[in-house]
């Protein structure tokens, strides 16, 4: 099976199978425009990825290879995120850092599937907390004044449970 | 997380119910309630349903004003619309005396997404009795409206009599209207029909002239809302806009509130026409007379066309057809450096025979 070398941020090799890389549309693009053949020793070069991800990403693109593409997104389709597969829960159980971390460097990559289910882990993260908490959970500052406070409180209060 | 650039926050935020968006996400801070406000995010069809179902039939209030007071602190500002009478988005075709307009797929996905906001907005403040409906048939965009409403508002679509119902159909038919005339003809049906209903004694709340006009202000000022948050075109408000005042001006119909309205946040838009000599702001701006020289203002508004940077003017409409033609154009609010400033991402550019 061919392989391709990729260069992490950090200057760490990775040898992945072409096939596996391919899942990346960034790299496949990559690889078709520039016309990079099985035999040449060519390393791509990742900037934005150091090695700690970039080994994360390569796990779950081998683990997920034979997956079938996924379907194109549909507006009108309700978002679920109840339905990450087990392997994909036990694989996002890392700290908040690695996760946003795997989130950028899926989107850089373009690899949908992994961007897709890392964004659900955080939406999960977030659903059914109070403002507080949501805070609380990724250490964010509360920048409202109390006015605008209210007044997002204000705008948004149709939707809450009567 | 508060690194995270925006659009991957937008990823994550789709995938969440509305009630967290807008109970929770909302308030955290004001990057994330920017984020929410964003209508793209917003899985609207739920928003949409939900917000119908729960709301009280008499919390229906009909003033534009409260209505629409974060228009009112959130004044509007159409990005980008220069023109070079050499340099045209290649989706305009200029003519000698009339502008053959054409359609930016882009605008009608922004349009899409901001009419179901818009519809659940209006609706929620204004009442059009269930007897008022809309015949569609007759409308050249019938089968796009159809879809549209039936599609994702089966519950504003009378099946049995193919007609929509009250304020979605209002809404609707004024987005789609491609000629100002076309909305005077909603604003002719909606005052029949209140005004036969009253004759003819027929149960159910009864609209005054004042508020079907009322609700077609907020439309209009809904629009350019929803359509400037979206970068999307005025050209759909335009219409409503001149319907208006068309109308008024013939009928002599004045509503105090909505030319509040008008009046107060409004006062630094300014219109160009003919009869101004230069870029003028005008108090009550929609009631004078629109663009109807456009080369020869354009020839002022941009002297250097086609250099780097220089400014645009994007036309476009709902439709794909050839022969949209617009003699006016209404530009909002920009005091005249602002007016410079925004250019589009990507500008393309053609060259037209004049």
């Amino acid at each position: 099976m061919p392989t391709i070398k990729l260069q992490s941020s950090d200057g760490e090799v990775f040898p992945v199978d072409v096939e596996i890389a391919k899942q990346s549309v960034t790299i496949k693009t990559m690889l078709d425009d520039l016309g990079m053949e099985d035999e040449e020793e060519e390393i791509v070069p990742l900037p934005n990825v150091n090695a700690a991800i970039l080994k994360k990403v390569i796990q779950w693109a081998t683990y997920h290879k034979d997956d079938p593409p996924a379907p194109e997104d549909d507006e009108n389709k309700e978002k679920r995120t109840d339905d990450i597969t087990s392997w994909d829960a036990d694989f996002l159980k890392v700290d908040q850092g690695t996760l946003f971390e795997l989130i950028l460097a899926s989107n850089y990559l373009d690899i949908k599937g992994l961007l897709d289910v890392t964004c659900k882990t955080v939406a999960n993260m977030i659903k059914g907390k109070t403002p507080e908490e949501i805070r609380k959970t990724f250490n964010i500052k509360n920048d409202f004044t109390p006015s605008e406070e209210e007044q997002v409180r204000k705008e948004n209060e149709w939707c809450e449970e009567k | 997380m508060q690194h995270l650039p925006n659009e991957i926050l937008e990823l994550i935020f789709v995938h969440l119910s509305i009630e967290d968006l807008l109970l929770s996400v909302a308030l955290v801070c004001t990057k994330w309630r920017d984020l929410v406000q964003n209508v793209h995010v917003l899985p609207w069809k739920k928003a949409c349903h939900r917000f119908i179902r729960r709301l009280p039939p008499e919390n229906h209030s009909s003033t534009p004003l409260e209505a629409f007071s974060d228009v009112i602190n959130n004044p509007l500002s159409i990005k980008q619309y220069t023109f070079a009478n050499k340099e045209v988005n290649p989706d305009v075709v200029v003519n000698k005396t009339i502008y053959t307009l054409f359609m930016d797929p882009n605008q009608v996905l922004h349009l899409e997404l901001a009419l179901p906001w818009l519809v659940t907005y209006l609706s929620a403040r204004f009442t059009l009795s269930h007897h008022q409906t809309l015949q569609l048939q007759r409308h050249s965009k019938y089968s796009l409206v159809k879809a549209v409403i039936f599609e994702r508002f089966p519950e504003w679509w009378d099946e049995r009599e193919d007609v929509a119902k009250g304020v979605p159909a209002a809404v609707l038919l004024s987005v789609i209207a491609y000629r100002p005339q076309h909305v005077r003809e909603i604003i002719d049906h909606l005052l029949e029909t209140s005004l036969r209903k009253n004759s003819e004694n027929l149960d159910g709340p009864s609209n005054s002239p004042v508020v079907v006009l009322e609700l077609m202000h907020a439309i209009a000022f809904g629009l350019s809302f929803f359509l400037e948050r979206s970068d999307g075109n005025p050209v759909f408000s335009y219409n409503v806009l001149t319907a208006l005042n068309e109308y008024e001006q013939n009928r002599d119909v004045v509503i105090p509130d909505a030319l509040q309205l008008l009046k107060s946040p409004l006062s630094e838009q300014f219109v160009l026409g003919p009869d101004q000599a230069r870029l003028s702001f005008h108090d009550s701006w929609y009631r004078k007379g629109f663009l109807s020289d456009l080369p020869r203002i354009t020839d002022r508004l941009n002297p250097k066309p086609c250099q780097n940077g220089s400014p645009y003017f994007i036309l476009t409409t709902l439709d794909n057809i050839r022969g949209m033609e617009f003699d006016r154009v209404l530009f909002y609010r920009h005091s005249p450096q602002n007016f410079f400033r925004k250019i589009p991402p990507k500008p393309r550019t053609v060259m037209i025979n004049t």
